[in-house]
């Protein structure tokens, strides 16, 4: 993502170095070379991300009270009766925070994956076709790179109108170039081998070629990227929100519960929960998303095959 | 490199760049103009906009009555002069908000970035020395947390604790009120405080700097220190640092001579580009310290449907960027003489 994803699949190769020879292989080195199952925080990131959705399905059941319900007293500290607090206008923080859960997660998880098929499509038709198709892609997709994502989907959020919606088409304008450059390399590198030649051969259109050919072969990659982006995309997401374009209250949303909270900082509960409710999920899908990466990572897989 | 090279690489990265400029006029353009919202909405009161013969003065001293095609064509003639038109919030000229609010900015990042190489650096050599050991995977943790946590409510917790509870330091703005700023050289107050010799000044500028300018380095921090330990570890199995270490210079003399050298290239990079995700950064933290920069700037542009400043804000953020760019490759060539530039 545009916005500065320090982690991205594309941020530089490093330079080419000397192999590391098998017997260099530490202890440390096997160790993120175990699968993400294995990986005590991969396996933390997956246990939290589980236990934010069981909460998202369930946030009726597990939520002792409706989320805007003004019934408490106003800016109770948290305490037995209300575990995170009620804030200046009674309501419960903690059912909000529980039904906070409902917006950000599935929202996130769309918009990445809205952003991932338009990105890759593109993407793969630029790598597949090349020539103008290619450049005339490509070069709109530097564009939007050159673009810092969060001004830029400031003024889409803006333009449209200041709506949850709204922020979520922002947040995909400016997320699907990392996933066309990111499928636009694979392609290239697969064209050219034997079973698209021979697909091609027996007769196989342009079309049904990238389908059922390159596309298998390219998921894997684009999958890893997508999962390091959720994260992004729910910082990206709840900061819109904190900044009025994105949910507009009375919504139970984190981002614009913080902003709710920055109003009041004698009651610091109520900005509190719903920042580390944001952070436990960026975390959790960060904790996976790097193990995958090291699984993937080019140098390390240099290792695995020696 | 012959200077001959260097001019043509210059020549031909910089003609790239002004196409992307142009390209990103026109991305701006096609946004800004083609969605379902009105700037007179936006910009005049409810009075003004019950009177047709305002709403179409307003219209025509902002050039938003002509086919769109044509504003863009006046848009592009005037940019050539450097004229980015008249800001509809502020009625002064784009140019002269940006004048002011960019040093702002500059200020800001620069600091988080000084800031975050440091420590991130720091660490990061740290975690490659100590890789395996309990220290590594805690500053793994550390720089993950760091990249997970959302920016503003860092910033609420900061301002909440330091200026809030403690008191410790003011929140918000660049200056005290009441401070006059110091005569403009370069637009940062801390080092134009500095070369007049205001020594009270440069104090409080600095002091304002603090919070807003960690809390934007705490994201940068971690990418950095990740990128740190990957480059040492690259560099530090190789025979010549064995060599180093075999002739008895102790483990400080090895890593500072031997093993920072070639990785300083990939820092240097994720530096560069991480510098460009701190200006996307400010948008928030400005907000919340209200520190008086283009992040600000394009946040209340946005709000406000103000499109000249909308346009003129992402103009100026794609030069730096492209010049950043530009900066790091040249860098390359320096850090690393074998790289040509192409």
């Amino acid at each position: 993502m545009s916005t500065g994803d320090p982690f991205s699949l594309e941020v530089g190769p490093l330079p080419a170095q000397a192999d590391p020879g098998a017997d260099l292989l530490t202890r440390q080195d096997r160790a993120a070379l175990r699968p993400p199952w294995r990986q005590p925080l991969a396996l933390t990131g997956v246990a939290i991300i589980i236990t934010w959705i069981v909460i998202a399905i369930f946030a009726s059941e597990l939520a002792p009270h409706p989320p805007n319900l003004q019934f408490g007293p106003l800016n109770a500290s948290p305490s037995h009766a209300y575990l995170f607090g009620t804030d200046e206008i009674g309501r419960d923080v903690f059912s909000r925070v529980l039904y906070g859960a409902r917006l950000s997660l599935p929202l996130a998880a769309l918009l990445v994956a809205v952003a991932m098929v338009i990105g890759s499509t593109l993407g793969s038709v630029a790598g597949f076709f090349g020539g103008i198709v290619d450049a005339i892609i490509m070069r709109i997709a530097d564009l939007v790179f050159a673009f810092p994502g969060i001004i830029l989907a400031l003024a889409v959020a803006a333009a449209l109108g200041a709506q949850l919606r709204n922020a979520v088409l922002a947040v995909i304008v400016v997320s699907w170039p990392s996933y066309a450059r990111l499928s636009r390399g694979l392609v290239l590198a697969a064209r050219s081998s034997e079973y698209v030649t021979s697909a091609k051969l027996l007769g196989s259109s342009a079309w049904r070629t990238m389908w059922v050919e390159l596309r298998p072969n390219i998921a894997g990659p684009i999958f890893v990227l997508a999962a390091l982006d959720i994260g992004n995309a729910v910082l990206l997401l709840s900061g819109l929100s904190f900044l009025g374009l994105g949910a507009q209250p009375p919504t139970a949303e984190w981002g614009s519960m913080v902003s709710e909270g920055a109003q009041n900082f004698s009651s610091f509960w109520i900005g509190l929960f719903p920042g580390l409710a944001i952070l436990t999920v960026v975390l959790a899908f960060n904790f996976v998303g790097d193990a995958l990466r090291d699984m993937l990572d080019p140098r390390t897989a240099r290792m695995i095959r020696k | 490199m012959s200077p001959a090279g260097l001019g043509r690489f210059l020549a031909r990265r910089l003609g790239i760049g002004a196409v992307l400029v142009v390209g990103i006029t026109l991305i701006a353009f096609i946004l800004t103009h083609l969605v379902p919202a009105d700037p007179a909405t936006a910009n005049l009161g409810q009075s003004a906009l019950g009177d047709p013969a305002i709403v179409k003065a307003f219209y025509h001293e902002y050039g938003l009555d002509k086919p769109v095609p044509q504003q863009y064509v006046i848009y592009l003639w005037k940019l050539l002069h450097g004229n980015l038109g008249m800001s509809e919030q502020s009625h002064r000229a784009v140019a002269t908000d940006l004048g002011q609010y960019v040093p702002a900015t500059m200020e800001l990042a620069l600091f988080a970035i000084v800031i975050s190489v440091i420590v991130g650096v720091g660490l990061g050599v740290l975690a490659a020395v100590r890789r395996g050991h309990p220290v590594d995977g805690g500053l793994r943790v550390f720089s993950l947390l760091g990249v997970s946590m959302p920016t503003f409510w860092v910033a609420l917790f900061v301002f909440y604790l330091f200026f809030f509870r403690l008191g410790w330091l003011p929140s918000g703005g660049r200056l005290s009120p009441g401070l006059v700023a110091p005569a403009r050289v370069t637009g940062l107050y801390t080092v134009d405080a500095l070369l007049n010799g205001q020594w009270p000044l440069f104090v409080n500028a600095l002091r304002h700097l603090v919070m807003p300018g960690a809390v934007l380095g705490i994201f940068t921090v971690g990418t950095v220190l990740r990128f740190t330990r990957a480059s040492v570890l690259e560099v530090i199995n190789n025979d010549y640092v064995r060599a180093a270490r075999a002739k008895g210079l102790s483990e400080w003399t090895v890593i500072r001579r031997h093993v920072m050298r070639p990785a300083l290239l990939p820092i240097a990079t994720v530096a560069s580009l991480a510098f460009g995700s701190l200006l996307s950064g400010t948008v928030l933290v400005e907000n919340i310290f209200s520190w008086p920069g283009i992040g600000e700037y394009a946040y209340l542009s946005a709000i406000n449907l103000d499109l000249p400043a909308i346009m003129g804000v992402s103009i100026v953020v794609a030069i730096i960027y492209i010049l950043i760019n530009l900066l790091v490759d040249l860098l390359y060539s320096v850090l690393d003489p074998r790289i040509e530039l192409r």
